[in-house]
């Protein structure tokens, strides 16, 4: 098992930039994601860990020894491509023993490693055939084999699920959660889905055009984004994002936003705003953080409902405020229908704010 | 068709009737169309059928009636096997032995160099490889008769006219262009993601290259070296220029012989040998197909 140190990788194909100066310390034994959308960096920084591609600048440690210009087969990684990348001219317990032949284990003990790794997957009667004769679930587990059957200090698996359909996906993260676990492998996992990141993760960087915008625990992306960014990629129903002006009205401080909506300011905020300067921000808040109230309320805003969703267990009631959208996401079982008017209360402590023009996040007591 | 139409003229929409008309409609269409096709393939292979056919009934044919329509039944035409037509003749046996050098000759250049080439251009970067494909590809589609008389100056002053030598590296020459394209198309199908797997799982470049691609590109390898072996046994034209020497002498040439050197053709010759040159091709061909028709079996994907 290894701890890996990333200072200040940088990574350019010819004048693309594509990963940026990027620093990480992955611990030992736990979880790491790198999350972002597509063609944020996060598979070439995975492609560096296992030494396919060598980093422009900075420099890789495992255990504090520098890896840079160490090739591949001498790094003792495991990597799970998303394409699986099985040979297909090998049948499925060749693949899997194809490591420990190139490593020259005597053959015996090679049948050995196989079966077991295989039984721990559930795919040791499937060791006679082709990839092409096997389901994408059993290849994805086929690969995960391969990687973890030379006991490697380092697993990385690049978009492991995505090739699954979706009860597939569910199952397989707890497998993979389970064997990392028993095994106390230190692990990588690329993703582009947060569910994924959040569920499997002890922390997550997210990435984006080949920088980090947050790392830290899968909580605190959610609770704590550090920037709009963050704030805008974590969470599903997304958050409600809107402008927000901090202005007086009748003694009271409130945000507007755009002409319509008013949200009071909590004390809280309007204390902890007190010392800056600017007036503008992006306001934040989550659909799962607004309440919705019968009776009127001294942090609640009035509004009529436009459209109510059902997302199975939960309902996502939309109001309209102009131009400006606000989503609530309550119960199944609350009553709310269409042209109904409502009090929408923002649960306090759950009020993020960015500066308008660095979009990062404003520091907010509590 | 017409009938038909008016008879559901003034029916509604969707009544039985109808529907049922409708499909006898689409059945007879269908029919039609099949009829057509049938017709259209036959007239079109009509030619080849009967060329060939006339030439395996010719081979075993005493004369030809009307010069045309072969008539009865012998195997005198198939003597040159076992002697000489005339003097004028080299040995077969020896022409056959010629021909089938060129052919293995052609097959195992195009293996030993285009086969790495193409795994070079398609898997590396170096300066000036978009401007090899480029060349590689204008090469090939020069017609070779434009080269003849350059490259028989070529081969006189190296000393290799008359040599089965000098047309197998003229051929190799034009051939390998055509080889290396194919095989590129047949690396650039293996994803990346495998060849970055064989070395992470602890193998060189050159052991990924032998025992991780260079098995994935076997029925490309086996397509263009039955391709190469048919190619350099049909070989005609250079042959017939480069090689005049009797004992050098390739199948064409022998073929092109009994065309050329009587005061009439012996039609039942001309067949008897035409099939002796046709059938090891012929063969060959049967037996290896399953490898021309092959695609990799994919196995990245679910």
């Amino acid at each position: 098992m290894a701890a890996v140190v990333l200072k200040n990788i940088t990574k350019a194909f010819g004048s693309v930039v594509a990963v940026d100066n990027i620093s990480l310390e992955i611990p030992d034994g736990q979880v790491t994601a790198l999350l972002g959308p597509s063609g944020c960096g996060k598979t070439t920084t995975l492609l560096m860990l296992a030494g396919i591609y060598q980093p422009t600048r900075g420099e890789i440690f495992f255990d504090e020894v520098m890896v840079n210009g160490i090739p591949p087969k001498l790094r003792n990684v495991g990597l799970v491509f998303q394409s699986y990348a099985l040979y297909p001219h090998m049948t499925v317990f060749e693949n899997i023993a194809f490591p420990l032949k190139l490593k020259k284990v005597p053959k015996d003990e090679i049948r050995q490693r196989v079966q077991d790794i295989a039984k721990v997957v559930q795919i040791d009667d499937l060791l006679q055939r082709k990839p092409a004769q096997i389901s994408g679930g059993q290849q994805q587990r086929v690969a995960l084999c391969r990687a973890l059957v030379k006991n490697p200090d380092l697993l990385l698996l690049d978009e492991p699920l995505s090739n699954l359909d979706a009860r597939l996906r569910i199952e397989t993260r707890a497998e993979i959660k389970r064997i990392q676990q028993e095994l106390g492998i230190t692990t990588i996992l690329v993703t582009h889905d947060q569910v994924e990141a959040v569920t499997m993760a002890d922390q997550v960087a997210v990435m984006r055009n080949g920088v980090i915008q947050q790392y830290s625990s899968p909580e605190d992306l959610l609770l704590k984004p550090a920037n709009m960014f963050v704030a805008s990629f974590m969470g599903d129903p997304p958050m409600n994002l809107m402008e927000a002006e901090l202005s007086s009205e009748n003694g009271k401080s409130v945000f507007r936003c755009g002409s319509e909506l008013k949200i009071p300011v909590p004390d809280a905020i309007a204390a902890a705003l007190q010392s800056r300067r600017d007036r503008e921000f992006i306001l934040g808040v989550r659909p799962e953080n607004l309440e919705l109230l019968d009776e009127p309320h001294e942090l609640a805003v009035p509004g009529t409902v436009f459209m109510v969703e059902l997302l199975g267990r939960d309902k996502l009631v939309d109001f309209r405020f102009g131009e400006v959208a606000l989503r609530a996401l309550v119960p199944a079982d609350v009553a709310v229908s269409q042209g109904e008017k409502k009090w929408i209360r923002p649960q306090a402590h759950r009020i993020h704010l960015f500066g308008k023009a660095d979009r990062q996040a404003v520091p907010l007591a509590g | 068709m017409a009938q038909l139409k008016q008879e559901i003229a003034h029916l509604p929409r969707f009544s039985p009737e109808r529907l049922r008309i409708e499909a006898r409609k689409e059945q007879r269409k269908a029919r039609l169309l099949t009829l057509f096709i049938y017709t259209f393939l036959i007239v079109a292979s009509l030619p080849i059928i009967l060329g060939y056919g006339w030439l395996v009934l010719n081979s075993f044919s005493e004369t030809l009636a009307y010069g045309v329509l072969p008539k009865g039944w012998t195997i005198k035409n198939f003597r040159f096997l076992w002697e000489l037509p005339s003097r004028y003749y080299p040995d077969l046996w020896r022409t056959t032995w010629n021909t089938l050098l060129l052919a293995v000759g052609m097959t195992i250049i195009m293996i030993l160099v285009a086969t790495p080439t193409a795994y070079v251009i398609s898997r590396m970067k170096f300066p000036g490889r978009n401007m090899m494909l480029a060349m590689t590809l204008i090469l090939h589609s020069f017609p070779g008769v434009t080269l003849l008389i350059s490259l028989y100056y070529v081969l006189r002053s190296l000393g290799l006219l008359n040599s089965i030598v000098g047309v197998f590296l003229v051929k190799a020459g034009l051939m390998l262009p055509l080889g290396i394209w194919i095989m590129k198309g047949f690396f650039d199908n293996i994803s990346w993601d495998v060849e970055m797997s064989g070395l992470v799982d602890g193998a060189t470049r050159m052991q990924t290259l032998y025992k991780i691609i260079l098995p994935q590109v076997k029925p490309g390898i086996a397509a263009m070296a039955i391709f190469s072996f048919i190619n350099g046994w049909s070989e005609y034209i250079y042959v017939i220029t480069f090689i005049q020497k009797k004992e050098s002498w390739t199948l064409s040439s022998y073929v092109n012989s009994i065309i050329g050197d009587f005061q009439f053709i012996d039609y039942g010759l001309l067949s008897a040998t035409a099939l002796f040159y046709i059938l090891p091709v012929l063969l060959f061909f049967i037996f290896t197909q399953k490898y021309l028709m092959t695609v990799t079996v994919g196995g990245t994907k679910g």
